[in-house]
Parts: structure tokens; C-alpha cells; sequence
């Protein structure tokens, strides 16, 4: 069986490159486009990891991270944060909120974010 | 009894007595006048020896002649009254002329008959008929001779006071009892009958009388006043004079009577010479009382007056003194006034002072407090003065200052403090007052506006930075997409093509990177994670990032290990390994291939020091001093190495001086340079600004 991934992320580009670059790899994706819908697709699909970006319209990232990890169906999911934000205290506050990682998309490829994938996944 | 056998006894005593006073004048009298005294008592004897002679010898013409001899007595007389009136200019003078005079009468008398031409053989010897023609001169100079020593003694008499005045005096009333008496029985009773001639020698008796008082007068050096002396006089003259009477008396009865009379009369006389005496004492005391008394009074007034001059001193003293000190108070009143006036400005100054000021005094207590400070800590003036620390820091916002001031409040420099929505800027001054304490000026200067500035600066950094990355991210993940493959594989130009765009873009993340640290550093937001930690594996972790960079570009890493275990201390490892990275990756870069790049680390008590140093191309001195500038690049490597953004340094220095270290080089131009830095294994209060 493939391994689910949900990314959440507003930007069409980015999402189409890693969503690319993921199926290329054999994993099944599933998009959503602002923080609402992937709350929902994700309690929905039950992904075995999620990609969430920071910016975004409506609800944020945050707000997004800590509902999920609310929800008692959603909150085992790993989810790696992907986001141009490089503060400190953001950083902090993904982690403390249960995220699994904290990647700065313009620092990472595409290939070593599958690589941390893995790694998680292991 | 007859009396020409009384007549010579009488006179040989006369002789005696004379040569008695000779005797004692020469002896006991020590000045000049004494002398002279001596002379005249001596040739007064001689004149009574002649008339003794007279008497007693049968030659009467002979010795009737000698007796002119008296005339040295007028000789002697002159020179001993010159002497005692101190007219003593030419007296040898005058005495050869007197002596002169004296001898030439003497011989006349003696060798011719012009003064005595012959003696009648009964007493008196001498009478008109007998004198010679010379004979009435002679005695008139004889006469003059003693009026003129009687002249000269009146004159003295005027000038002199005191004992001098007494001592004339008794001469002079000598003189004046010899002329008196001498006249009278020479001169005068034997004008009226030959019978007076009987007394011719009387001069002879009252000579005693007066040599006798001017012995008295030139020996004694304490004389009683003359009345004693002639009252004594009078009375053994009346008392030798009825003594005589005794003798004179035929018949018993009358003598037992004289007898009588006698003896009363010298009891009388005891009794008045005693009374005299006693009277003559009482008036020299009152007399030496009136004296002291004067004396007494002269020294008391001149006392009064010598005080009465140091009154008037002093008064002109205080006067002085009262002018000097009103002089001193006008200019006690002007710098007074002076003194107020810039008080008054002070005070305005510090009442408008656009910050905040406090002053606490040596004992922590507040003792001022501005307007502007009253506006910040929101409490007024009057709530806080006067107040210590333990009271004030119950007050809301006084407390936050005081720990940020924690004791050093004299050495605060630029500390921010945030009060609600305020962030202050706290400095503090000491002030030395007079008695060498400390005060402390707290200074509170507003930084709101500042910061919001700042922060609004870097928050748009921050921003504009991670909108920025949006659009490279996309690049780079489309880039490397199109290396791995994913759209086809590629040629080898296709593919050397991409990689060039990618490694374009990956600069520009750097650059977007490198100045977000920039702002965050700015910001005092860069240094974060203090944690205990091992520098030596720090510097591994720096080795391992820059292992690809060194074996691209052939440059052999060698490491100095320290001595023994290094302490941990606590830092940002993150940053600290940037900063290790940072200066790992210029000693790399700015070496040229085959070139050696030699890390060491060491520690003693106090600090941990990191260097790195290579064999590259140096730093010139001019460029030396902009090294750890923002965007700074030195020329020399700018040709070669075109990458490199300029933050690398700026950002491990304020990593380093971020810990609280320092961070140095040491460089020669085309040998090479060595960087270092220190942290303090103490870390005590490393700057944490959140």
C-alpha cells in the first residue's frame, strides 16, 4: 500500500513541484488548499504524514497543527511543517505544538525533504 | 683765773678742733671740694697756732705778723667755693692768683711794717696807732674775698635742689655766722671802745663755728636739716657759755647755782634738741609721703593712659574689623543671590528635562525626582522622595527598576526597561558631594519610539525576507527537479546550465539568510539557546560542515587538541558553531589550493580560546580596520572569490560578543591570518535580550 501524504499549502506552484516530486516516488497525495480544508482531509483520509505550510489563508498553520494534534483520530499523524518563516520562537512553537519537524522550504530540495520523509517514517 | 692765761688753752684747742677736721675732711672726704676743705681747715689751724704763737711766745711783733697767714684762709675759702659751685673753668688759674695774692701779703707782713708797723705789749696787740698803712687794705680784701665766696654761693644756691641745696646751705650759713660774727667783734665794737679790741681773736671762735659746719656739710652724706644742726649749736653755746660762768663765779653759793642752771639748761636743751629732732623727722616723712604720694599719682595716670591708648586701639581695631565684615557680608549676600540664581536654573532645567530623572543619595534614600520621571514611573514626586528602595520598591514600576539596577547604581549604562507601553533606556551617574559619598543620577530616557522604529525595521526585514524566499524556494525546488531527472533526463550542457541558474539562487538564499541574521542580530533576537555545552564538539561539528569545502578546494585541515577536558560552558551552540563555520570557511576560502588551514583550541582559568589560522593571502592594514563591517569584503579577495555575501564576520562577532567573548586577528599581507576568540568560562550574565 502507498504511503498517504497530505499536504496542505496555498501556493499552486509549490504544491504541484513537491506533489511531483512525491508521486515520482510512489507516495499517494492528497492536496488541500488552505487550512479549513485540510483539517477536514485529514480527518478524513487519515494520511501517514502531513506537509503543512505556515501561511495561509484563513486559519494558519498553527491554528491548523493544533487542531490536529487535538483531535484524537488525527493526532498521531507526523507532521512536518514546511515554511519560509525562520524565526526562533516560530520554530518553537511548531515543535512545542507536536510538530515532528520543521523544514525552511528555500533551504531544502525536494529530494531531502523525501529524505526526512523517510526518515520519520522509519 | 685770768684770761690771758684762758686765751692761748682756748686757742691751741682751736688749733686741735682745726686740725681735727683736716684730719677727717682728708680722710673721709672723697671729692674734690673735700680737698680744698682740707686745705682751709689746715691753714685756719695754722692761723690760730700763730695767734697761740701770740700769746704764748714773747717775739709778739713776730708772731703778730705770722698771723697775717689767715690770709690763705680767704685763699683756700675762694677755691674750695669754686669747687663747690662748680665754677671750675681756669682753676689753676685762680688758685696760683689767690695763693699768689696770699704769700705777698704774708711776706709784706712779715719783712716790712706796712700792715704791722709795731705791737702794743698789752692785749690787743694791735691798734690804729700800731697798724701799718697797708694794714686797713689788707682787710678789706680780706672782706671782699669772703663777700665774693658769699656771692658765689648765693648764685649756686638758686640753681641747685636736694642735698647739693643743703649742703650750700650749711656752708653758706657758716659763712654768713664767721662774717657776721667777725664783723661784729672785729669790725664794729671796737668802734665804740677800745675795750672791744679784747675780742680781736674772735674770728678765730667762729671759724670753728662755720669749717666746723662745712665738715659736716662736705663729709656726711645724709645731712639733717640745718636747724638741727644750729639748734644743737645754740645750745652747747649757751651751755659751754654758763658752763664757763661756773668758773667765772668767786662766790660758792653763786657757783652751786650756775651749776644748777646748768645742769636745767641741759636738760632743757636735751629736751628741744629732741623735739626739734622729732619734729624735723615727722616733716621729712610728710614730706617723703607727699613724694611717693606724687609718684603714685604719676604712675596711675600713666598707667590710665596707657590704657586709655590701647582702648583707642582696640576700638579702631573692631572699627576695621566691623567695616571688613560688612564688606564680607555683601559678598556673602551677592553669591548668595548667585548661588539662588543658578539653583533657580537648575532646578528648571531638571523640571523640564525631556527624561526622566532620579537621584538616590549615599544611603539609598530618593531625594528627587523630575517631572518627566513622575510621568514614567507614574507616581508622583511626593509619593516616592524621600523613600529607600524597600519601601519604594513596593511601588508598582520602581521595582522592575531596581532589579534591572541590582545594586550597581552607579554602573548602569544604557539598560532597557520596559514599563506597559514604554521601553525606557536607564543610565546611571555618580555624583561625588563634598564629603567624598556617592550619590546616584538615574537617568531614564524614553526609547519607545526608537525601538517601534526598530522593530518596525526589522519586521519588515523579516517580511520582505520571507517574501522573498516564497518565489526562490519555488526556483530551487523547480531547478532541482529539472537536475534529478523528473522531467526528462538532461544533456550534460542542459545540465551544466541548470546547475549554474541553481547555484545562482542558492546565493540569493544565502544573501535572504545572511540578512535576516543581520536583523535578527540587530534586533538582539540572534543569541537564544544558552545551554551547557562541549566546545570541543562544537568545533566538530564546525570541521564536519566545511569538510566538503576544504576537499574542494585542497586545503589540509589540521587541529590542535586541547591539554586536558574542556569545561562546559554555556552557549548558543548553533550560533557558536556558525561562527566557528564562518571563520573555518574564510581561512578555506581565502587560501590558496595546497594551502593549510590549522584550528586550535584552548582553555585556562578564565577563558576558552578558539583560532583559526591559514596560509592564505592576508589582510592589508588599511583594510584591516573595516574587517567585521556589515557587507564588507576586502579588495584583494573580491578577485578571487566573487561568492561571499560580507556578513560572515559581521555575524560571528556579534555571535562572540553576544557570549560576552571577544573576537581578534592578527594578519600579514600574502602569509596569512589567524582569527580568534575568547568566551569567558564564567558565564555570569551573558546579554540575553528576548
Amino acid at each position: 500500500m502507498n504511503k498517504k501524504i497530505l499536504i496542505i499549502e496555498d501556493d499552486k506552484f509549490l504544491r504541484e513541484v513537491i506533489a511531483k516530486k512525491l508521486t515520482t516516488e510512489g507516495y499517494e497525495i492528497i492536496e488541500a488548499v488552505n487550512g479549513e480544508n485540510g483539517i477536514i482531509q485529514a480527518g478524513e483520509t487519515k494520511p501517514d504524514l502531513i506537509l503543512l505550510d505556515l501561511i495561509l489563508p484563513g486559519i494558519d498553520g498553527f491554528g491548523v497543527l493544533a487542531q490536529i494534534k487535538e483531535n484524537a483520530e488525527t493526532k498521531e499523524i507526523p507532521i512536518i511543517i514546511l515554511s519560509n518563516l525562520s524565526q526562533e520562537s516560530e520554530i518553537k512553537r511548531a515543535l512545542t505544538l507536536g510538530a515532528a519537524d520543521f523544514l525552511i522550504k528555500a533551504n531544502f530540495t525536494p529530494s531531502e525533504i523525501i529524505k526526512k520523509i523517510k526518515k520519520i517514517k522509519k | 683765773m685770768d684770761f690771758s692765761q684762758i686765751r692761748p688753752i682756748a686757742l691751741l684747742a682751736i688749733t686741735f678742733l682745726n686740725c681735727a677736721f683736716t684730719f677727717f675732711v682728708w680722710l673721709k672726704g672723697k671729692s674734690r671740694e673735700a680737698y680744698h676743705l682740707g686745705w682751709l681747715t689746715f691753714f685756719s689751724a695754722l692761723y690760730s697756732l700763730s695767734w697761740t704763737a701770740v700769746f704764748s711766745f714773747p717775739n709778739k711783733l713776730f708772731w703778730t705778723r705770722t698771723t697775717w697767714i689767715g690770709f690763705f684762709l680767704v685763699a683756700a675759702n675762694m677755691i674750695f667755693i669754686y669747687c663747690l659751685t662748680e665754677k671750675t673753668e681756669f682753676l689753676k688759674l685762680k688758685s696760683y692768683g689767690w695763693y699768689a695774692l696770699a704769700i705777698i701779703i704774708l711776706i709784706v707782713s712779715l719783712t716790712t711794717p706796712y700792715i704791722i708797723k709795731s705791737v702794743s705789749s698789752d692785749y690787743p696787740v694791735i691798734t690804729p696807732d700800731t697798724a701799718g698803712p697797708l694794714n686797713q687794705l689788707v682787710r678789706i680784701l680780706t672782706v671782699l674775698g669772703l663777700l665774693a665766696s658769699v656771692y658765689y654761693i648765693i648764685v649756686s644756691f638758686r640753681k641747685n635742689t636736694g642735698l647739693k641745696k643743703l649742703r650750700l646751705k650749711y656752708i653758706f650759713t657758716g659763712i654768713l655766722i664767721y662774717i657776721f660774727g667777725s664783723l661784729l667783734f672785729v669790725g664794729v665794737l671796737p668802734l665804740f671802745s677800745t675795750n672791744f679790741f679784747f675780742f680781736l681773736d674772735a674770728p678765730a671762735y667762729f671759724s670753728v663755728i662755720w669749717l666746723g659746719l662745712a665738715t659736716y656739710a662736705i663729709i656726711k652724706k645724709e645731712l639733717f636739716d640745718i636747724k638741727i644742726i644750729l639748734t644743737e649749736l645754740f645750745v652747747a653755746l649757751i651751755g659751754l657759755i654758763l658752763f664757763g660762768q661756773i668758773f667765772l663765779m668767786a662766790n660758792p653759793r653763786a657757783r652751786i647755782i650756775g651749776s644748777v642752771i646748768f645742769l636745767l639748761f641741759c636738760f632743757l636743751g636735751y629736751l628741744l634738741i629732741r623735739t626739734t629732732y622729732r619734729e624735723i623727722q615727722k616733716e621729712q616723712e610728710a614730706a617723703k609721703l607727699a613724694t611717693d604720694l606724687s609718684d603714685l599719682n604719676e604712675t596711675l595716670e600713666n598707667k590710665i593712659r596707657e590704657k586709655t591708648q590701647e582702648l583707642r586701639l582696640n576700638v579702631a581695631e573692631l572699627t576695621k574689623s566691623k567695616i571688613a565684615l560688612t564688606a564680607t557680608l555683601a559678598e556673602v549676600r551677592q553669591t548668595r543671590h548667585q548661588i539662588e540664581e543658578e539653583h533657580n536654573k537648575t532646578m528648571a532645567i531638571i523640571a523640564n528635562f525631556a527624561d526622566g530623572l532620579l537621584v538616590f543619595d549615599h544611603q539609598n534614600t530618593l531625594t528627587l525626582m523630575n517631572p518627566q520621571a513622575e510621568i514614567f514611573l507614574k507616581i508622583s514626586a511626593a509619593e516616592a522622595v524621600g523613600k529607600k528602595p524597600d519601601k519604594l520598591g513596593n511601588l508598582p514600576f520602581f521595582k522592575s527598576l531596581f532589579e534591572l539596577l541590582a545594586g550597581n547604581k552607579t554602573t548602569v549604562f544604557r539598560q532597557e526597561l520596559a514599563i506597559l507601553d514604554l521601553t525606557l533606556e536607564i543610565s546611571s551617574v555618580p555624583i561625588f558631594n563634598a564629603e567624598g559619598q556617592t550619590d546616584a543620577l538615574i537617568i531614564l530616557h524614553d526609547v519607545t519610539r526608537e525601538k517601534r522604529i526598530e522593530k518596525m525595521k526589522t519586521e519588515f526585514v523579516s517580511v520582505a525576507a520571507h517574501q522573498l524566499r516564497t518565489p526562490l524556494s519555488a526556483i530551487k525546488w523547480a531547478l532541482s527537479l529539472l537536475l534529478e531527472g523528473d522531467f526528462g533526463k538532461l544533456n550534460a550542457e542542459q545540465k551544466d546550465f541548470v546547475k549554474k541558474s541553481y547555484a545562482s539562487n542558492q546565493r540569493m538564499i544565502i544573501l535572504i539568510d545572511d540578512l535576516l541574521n543581520v536583523a535578527k542580530i540587530e534586533e538582539g533576537k540572534y543569541v537564544y539557546n544558552l545551554r551547557p555545552a562541549d566546545m570541543a564538539k562544537l568545533v566538530q561539528a564546525a570541521l564536519n560542515a566545511c569538510k566538503e569545502l576544504s576537499a574542494k578546494r585542497k586545503i589540509k585541515i589540521t587541529q590542535v587538541v586541547p591539554d586536558g577536558p574542556i569545561t562546559e560552558i554555556k552557549v548558543d551552540a548553533e550560533k557558536i558553531t556558525i561562527a566557528m563555520q564562518n571563520l573555518i570557511e574564510n581561512a578555506i576560502k581565502y587560501t590558496m589550493p595546497g594551502g593549510q588551514v590549522t584550528i586550535s583550541l584552548k582553555y585556562d582559568t578564565n577563558n576558552i580560546e578558539f583560532s583559526v589560522a591559514d596560509t592564505g593571502v592576508g589582510i592589508s592594514p588599511e583594510q584591516q580596520k573595516r574587517l567585521f563591517t556589515k557587507f564588507f569584503r576586502a579588495a584583494n579577495v573580491m578577485l578571487m572569490e566573487t561568492d561571499g555575501t560580507g556578513l560572515g564576520l559581521f555575524i560571528a562577532k556579534n555571535i562572540i560578543e553576544a557570549h560576552n567573548g571577544k573576537i581578534w586577528f592578527k594578519s600579514e599581507v600574502n602569509k596569512g591570518s589567524t582569527f580568534y576568540f575568547s568566551l569567558p568560562s564564567e558565564q555570569k550574565s551573558i546579554e540575553s535580550k528576548i
